[in-house]
């Protein structure tokens, strides 16, 4: 099939030659923020029935 | 090198070998930290690998009909050195069809037009993207990229800055953001317009990585949501911008942080004509975000900025190997060996300040747990009730900071275990395989 006798790759350069699956590159925004002043308001009751709303 | 010391399906079938069906050779990773530029190459399943020069050669020259000795001399005028046919059929065998890059020559005819199937995946990273969700399809994101494109020409850009810069001063100067602030607490449908523009800002946000990338000509991917460590996460897939220059890549990290400055100027001038509070406030919020996101520790903005000013694509995966590196003793490992001097010197240098960050952050968290636990349940307990009433009390306004307030003490929770599950996983594999 290959009559190819001499070469000037020794096995271990050709086991050397690297392929590699890469990453994904999902970029991301992280929505720590909408947690800030929720987490904040914790001890706070919300009175949705009158005027002033932060009890 | 001989026939004999081929594998037996190596000669099962003469048939020279073929790039799989939708295979895609990209060229040259450019603005590589390597001291051999990697070249990419697309495989069916939409997957980025990274190959060796010689591996990308050979396969550029596979034709299908072309045998195996022209292939090698093709090879070797390419690169300039003799490769024979044994080293091609070698690195063919060995190397591309395992990635699933080469059909199998030992598959069937019948299936000559199939793609071989891709190698199974490997498991999920443990600092990886997870609960993912497609919210905006691709064809959706690429119409409204391509629309928005003129945002990034270089005198709309700079309009853009100054404009932001202006709306900062002007905020400043009015001194609005401490009184916005306490106003903004005293009512929740303020908080619940803070909530949704911070919302708004991060789908925003992801647009303008699109259009970024889409500007420099590679397709983004859709935009959806997942949980990342702690935090609900909006995310948009930009692998198609490997191909894209080094600077091409920078615009599209920073593509995200560009558009949450427009979108401040946006709220800023929106002020100016309402003089509502909790715009003020949605500035400040855009301020906060946008310094979160140029953290390098963690897959925000600033660890992608970093990879692409190093050309080294996988910081993550170099932490093991660098760390091995630093062993008296130990030999190199060779993706440390690969990268350029000053290169290897600043991954060095990003994983010894990186490591011991994360380190201290999953101690701190263990650490504070059991006082953490306890009060963030009875929130959520409140919070649930706050929604409930809220629902039935039919106040949309106090519902939104209701079910925000329980995701927000919710979601750190599943956070964190999806991560010690996948810390699990990935210890008792470790285990196993010893």
């Amino acid at each position: 099939m290959i009559e190819t006798t001499t070469t000037s790759l020794t096995v271990e350069e050709l086991d050397g030659e690297f392929a590699t699956e890469l990453p994904d590159r999902n970029l991301l925004v992280a929505l720590s923020l909408l947690g800030i002043p929720l987490v904040g308001l914790d001890g706070i009751t919300v009175n949705i029935a009158g005027p002033r709303f932060v009890a | 090198m001989s026939i004999s010391a081929m594998p037996a399906a190596a000669t099962a079938d003469h048939r020279p070998p073929r790039l799989a069906d939708g295979t895609v050779l990209l060229g040259p990773y450019l603005g590589s930290g390597y001291r051999q530029t990697p070249h990419l190459v697309r495989r069916a399943d939409g997957r980025m690998l990274e190959v060796s020069a010689l591996l990308y050669e050979v396969a550029a020259n596979l034709g299908g009909t072309r045998p195996l000795p022209e292939v090698a001399s093709r090879v070797s005028l390419s690169i300039g050195r003799t490769v024979s046919g044994e080293d091609v059929e070698y690195l063919v065998r060995h190397k591309l069809v395992p990635l699933g890059l080469v059909a199998d020559p030992a598959t069937p005819a019948a299936t000559d037009t199939a793609s071989p199937p891709p190698p199974p995946q490997p498991a999920p990273p443990v600092l990886g993207l997870a609960w993912r969700a497609g919210v905006v399809p691709r064809r959706v994101v690429n119409i409204v990229a391509r629309r928005l494109r003129p945002a990034f020409r270089p005198p709309v850009l700079v309009a853009g800055l100054v404009a932001a810069a202006v709306v900062d001063a002007g905020l400043l100067r009015a001194h609005a953001v401490g009184p916005a602030g306490r106003a903004v607490l005293q009512q929740p449908g303020a908080i619940a317009l803070v909530v949704t523009l911070t919302l708004a800002s991060g789908l925003f946000h992801e647009l303008g990585h699109a259009t970024a990338s889409r500007y420099g000509g590679a397709e983004p991917g859709a935009i959806g949501i997942g949980i990342y460590l702690l935090w609900p996460v909006f995310y948009n897939d930009l692998s198609d911008s490997y191909r894209l220059s080094r600077a091409g890549r920078l615009r599209a990290d920073l593509g995200g942080v560009y558009f949450n400055v427009l979108f401040s100027a946006a709220l800023g001038l929106a002020y100016a004509a309402t003089g509502a509070p909790a715009l003020v406030v949605a500035v400040v919020a855009q301020h906060v975000l946008v310094l979160q996101q140029f953290l390098p520790f963690v897959r925000l903005d600033g660890y992608y900025v970093a990879t692409d000013v190093l050309g080294v694509p996988d910081l993550f995966g170099r932490i093991k190997p660098i760390l091995a590196s630093l062993i008296p003793g130990r030999p190199t490992p060779a993706s440390v060996r690969q990268l350029k001097v000053r290169v290897r010197v600043a991954v060095t240098v990003w994983v010894v300040v990186t490591v011991p960050v994360l380190v201290a952050c999953l101690a701190a968290f263990v650490v504070r747990a059991p006082a953490f636990v306890a009060p963030s349940a009875e929130a959520m307990f409140r919070q649930a009730e706050a929604l409930n009433d809220a629902i039935m009390g039919g106040a949309p306004a106090a519902a939104v900071v209701a079910l925000v307030g329980l995701l927000a003490r919710g979601v750190p929770f599943v956070g964190v275990g999806i991560v010690l599950a996948r810390l699990a996983r990935r210890v008792a594999g470790t285990g196993g395989a010893r």
